[in-house]
């Protein structure tokens, strides 16, 4: 160990400016991913909220409780808050605070690229609830299929507000991912061999390399409609030789990817907690990864499931119906190497644990009936059902929020350095299960009766009414659960018990430094010899000498061996992130009232870049 | 919970009554689906105890395994499973997989339907296998029992989609692009269909019904469809003020009237028909007055305006709708 002064001069060149112009320079991962999970959150509950609204409608046959109109937009902006404000961006966050702290560096390779997409996501975020609050949601689902969402019928702007927000969430997710990806392989702590990443980093380079490929989709498919739309090209206009099924494909070779980009990270999350949990290493390390590597593979070949129904050939839904249950052997062997991690240790039952015994229950009947909807018949019948909205809710909340849930509950003594309070915890757990079976399962029969997804009403001779009141109050049920968590959280913030550095006995490297983090995070660059450094390796051995605490210097080494190469020196806080993601903005947000506002962005956009790349004098 | 869970679960899949339910199948198509559900659920039942038991087990039991070797070899017996299970379902689901093409059973049909999805209706047109046109009428589609009956889905605007859950899993309706469908009901009633692809604003009130009747009954309904609509001479003052008040702009009745601009069903025989508004109320004077005065009141966003007629003539019109039988 260094000196106290040491110490404090490492601090000291690591910490992030204070003040309220010092939070738009900030560039530090532990600061920028807080910010991320913090506003992730609350989109989520914003759009929690939301689904409240809508179980309120639908909980009585022809209710008058929202109009149409509303429900449409209320429905449409649910869908892209979950999925593009919430689902993606809170384990972004999660990413880049624990990446850094588990492969032993300081920072992520570009800072101020994450201060970019931080501010990026923030503004597009905002902008979409704004106007949705104003009355200008977007009201074609979150899916936008055209033509509604052509201008021919959809003639306000909240199609445009919704082309916008996709692009700034395009931005930021694949600027984040390029820099997870380039700080996976680069910047690991020497002697972190490929075969010795813990499996949330390998969850988390897995989903990067995912965005990067299946992003395009959307980023084309967008940028097409907003051409379609604002200077009238054809591209999904038939009658002018174009294809609206043009739109499907290119949205669902990123739409369902999506899904697993969601859920690979969130395996990542269960596959470091039950270990702690256990008391034992994560039984079959290798298989585990495989099998995400192998999901992430396959995910790419499966998007025209989401298609069957639109009349294409037998040959074609052959292929991806086949593909589509395929998805389940890489589960099924993830699933077998938990329950089996479970078998060999002596399981303690805290919240964190308890989410990812909930996850494995949910998860297992959600990846069920995706098994059953890849078969084509079936799915003929059910698609664009209640069934399906049980379907992806039982992969996304039980598959996706359960272990987010489960993380949140881990880290949080690594976030703040307390402990959040474990009656509160567990029943909030069981609120939040309960209320989701009761919310969710009955939707699977209400397929079953023929009520079909995206309505805002119906009538009592169909049946359904019991069925969806019970959904109705399990929907309460399961608000009041996030509701506790929520308080837990405020609660342990203020007055929560300190947490000590390692309250769990994790055995990953982000438990080898302070709780929370200081800002440089390692007060020197750890030395890992296996997977699971923290077991038999204390006191951790320095691994390298010279590096300097005066500026944010870091180490890289190669990509496999980890061996070390260089030493490099990260730029530091800089205002000009945030003026390159308001111009950003200016360019695509004015671009929906006038075309000229691209160009005014464009050349803003320009200057803020410059700032941002100045070369500083050495001797600053 | 469990227990609750296994409850819920069955209780489920008993009784299953209900005007849309896929579990009241009415043809070999979606009998077979009904069977490759069965099957469905038995594996995925057994897949789904089988790791719940195996996961409490793990969590409760006192002793701790300590050879990781063991283990391997369950993990291959699970993937094999899993791969097997997976192989055979699809095989067999494959097998009972409704099969256009050899459907060819009883006697060939001598017309086929068209069937395009406007925002939020849906127009009906018979042709003959020659695609001279029959007739058209709307969001009641009458076909004989026991026969191979064709149907060509079009979409008139924005993608919409045929779901009768009770005679064939649906189809999109997609612009540019004809979309087809056998059906063969066995038997006789009327079965609800709704569109189940997001179409805007009126997505929810966009039903529609197959009425499947006898052969003779058939014959003589579609002998009816085919007549121009005529209507006493004492309607003659509703007759005009249909023309006069814009009613023709976007509706047709056939011989009579002739709609501008296709956006609102033809009217031929409107006094025939069980339901207005796609299914939205039932078919009778004092449902078509509060429809054809405030629509918007009963599908709000639906193209069609109020009208502003005074009540005398309101109901001279009204009148005159509902003796087109």
């Amino acid at each position: 160990m260094k000196t106290p002064t040491e110490q404090s001069i490492l601090e000291a060149t690591w910490q992030a400016p204070a003040g309220p112009i010092g939070w738009l320079k900030t560039v530090n991962q532990t600061n920028i991913g807080k910010r991320y999970i913090v506003t992730a959150f609350v989109f989520f509950l914003l759009a929690g909220v939301l689904a409240l609204l809508m179980r309120i409608q639908l909980s009585s046959p022809e209710n008058n409780f929202l109009s149409p109109k509303v429900y449409n937009q209320i429905f449409t902006v649910h869908g892209i808050t979950m999925m593009f404000l919430f689902a993606i961006p809170i384990l972004e966050g999660i990413a880049i605070y624990l990446v850094p702290l588990m492969i032993g560096t300081r920072d992520l390779c570009f800072p101020r690229l994450s201060a970019y997409s931080y501010f990026v996501y923030l503004i597009g975020g905002v902008f979409l609830w704004v106007t949705f609050l104003m009355g200008h949601g977007p009201d074609a689902g979150w899916f936008n299929y055209v033509p509604l969402a052509s201008k021919e019928f959809s003639t306000g702007i909240g199609i445009d507000i919704y082309v916008t927000v996709i692009t700034f969430i395009e931005i930021s997710a694949l600027a984040t991912a390029l820099e997870l990806i380039a700080t996976i392989l680069k910047f690991r702590t020497p002697g972190m061999t490929l075969a010795r990443i813990p499996p949330f980093v390998w969850s988390i380079l897995i989903m990067s390399f995912m965005v990067v490929f299946a992003m395009p989709g959307v980023i084309v498919g967008s940028l097409l409609l907003a051409l379609d739309r604002l200077i009238q090209t054809s591209f999904f206009v038939h009658q002018n030789g174009g294809d609206p099924l043009l739109w499907q494909h290119l949205f669902w070779w990123f739409g369902h990817p999506d899904v697993y980009i969601a859920f690979i990270p969130a395996t990542g999350i269960v596959s470091s907690i039950i270990p702690t949990f256990c008391g034992r290493p994560l039984y079959g390390h290798k298989a585990v990864i495989s099998s995400i590597v192998l999901i992430g593979v396959i995910s790419f070949g499966l998007w025209v499931h989401h298609m069957f129904a639109t009349g294409i050939p037998l040959h074609a839904s052959s292929f991806f119906s086949a593909a589509s249950a395929l998805i389940a052997i890489p589960s099924g062997i993830q699933i077998f190497c938990w329950v089996a991690t479970i078998w060999l240790g002596k399981p303690i039952f805290k919240t964190a644990f308890l989410f990812c015994l909930g996850f494995i229950a949910t998860f297992l009947l959600g990846g069920l009936t995706g098994f059953m909807i890849a078969i084509v018949p079936f799915d003929l019948q059910v698609h664009d059902s209640y069934f399906i909205v049980a379907h992806l809710h039982y992969v996304l909340i039980g598959g996706v929020l359960f272990p987010i849930m489960a993380g949140f509950y881990y880290w949080w003594p690594k976030f703040t350095g307390k402990m959040l309070s474990e009656r509160f915890g567990k029943l909030s757990f069981w609120l939040i299960f309960i209320g989701f079976h009761l919310t969710f399962f009955p939707m699977h029969r209400l397929g079953f009766l023929g009520m079909p997804r995206r309505i805002y009403t119906y009538f009592e001779e169909l049946n359904w009414t019991d069925l969806n009141l019970l959904s109705s109050i399990g929907s309460y049920i399961l608000g009041f659960g996030f509701f506790l968590t929520l308080i837990n959280a405020i609660r342990s913030y203020f007055k929560g018990k300190v947490s000590g550095d390692n309250p769990w006995g994790g055995t990953t490297l982000e438990w080898a430094t302070k709780s929370p983090a200081p800002s440089c995070n390692f007060y020197y660059f750890p030395r890992v010899e296996n997977l699971n450094p923290l077991v038999d390796q204390q006191p951790l051995p320095k691994a390298v000498d010279g590096v300097r605490n005066d500026i944010r210097e870091v180490i890289t080494t190669h990509i496999e061996t980890a061996e070390p190469h260089a030493v490099i020196e990260l730029p530091g806080p800089t205002i000009w992130p945030f003026w390159t993601a308001v111009f950003s903005a200016i360019a695509f947000i004015g671009s929906i009232f006038h075309p000229f506002w691209f160009v005014v962005g464009f050349f803003l956009t320009f200057i803020g870049v410059t700032g941002w790349l100045w070369v500083r004098k050495p001797w600053n | 919970m469990l227990k609750i869970f296994i409850f819920l679960f069955f209780s489920t899949l008993a009784s299953c009554s209900g005007v849309q339910s896929i579990f009241t199948p009415a043809t070999e198509e979606t009998k077979n689906i009904v069977t490759i559900w069965w099957v469905l659920f038995g594996v995925c039942l057994f897949v789904f105890l089988t790791v719940i038991t195996l996961l409490l087990i793990g969590l409760f039991r006192n002793a701790s395994i300590n050879e990781d070797k063991n283990l391997l070899k369950y993990l291959y017996i699970a993937t094999t499973l899993t791969v097997i299970l997976l192989i055979g379902t699809l095989v067999l689901s494959h097998q009972l997989s409704p099969r256009q093409n050899d459907a060819n059973k009883g006697s060939p049909p001598s017309f086929k339907v068209e069937i395009t999805g406007f925002q939020w209706w849906w127009r009906i047109r018979y042709f003959t296998m020659n695609n001279e046109l029959l007739f058209e009428t709307a969001n009641e589609i009458t076909i004989p029992k026991e026969v191979n009956v064709r149907f060509e889905l079009l979409a008139g605007d924005v993608i919409h989609s045929f779901w009768v859950p009770k005679l064939a899993g649906k189809i999109d309706m997609i612009p540019g692009r004809v979309n087809t469908l056998n059906i063969r009901a066995l038997e006789e009633g009327i079965f609800r269909g709704q569109c189940a692809e997001f179409c805007g604003v009126q997505h929810a009130n966009m039903s529609f019904s197959v009425h499947v009747v006898s052969a003779s009954q058939f014959k003589s309904w579609k002998n009816h469809q085919m007549k121009p609509a005529v209507s006493a001479k004492r309607y003659s003052r509703g007759r005009r003020i249909f023309a006069e008040a814009g009613c023709i702009k976007c509706h047709s009745i056939r011989n009579e009237f002739e709609r501008a601009e296709i956006k609102a069903p033809d009217l031929t025989h409107l006094g025939s028909r069980k339901t207005l508004a796609a299914l939205s109320l039932p078919n009778n004077l004092g449902h078509l007055s509060a429809w054809v005065t405030d629509p918007q009141n009963i599908k709000p966003g639906n193209l069609m305006p109020a009208s502003k007629l005074n009540s005398k003539d309101l109901l001279s019109l009204l009148e005159y709708l509902e003796s087109l039988k």
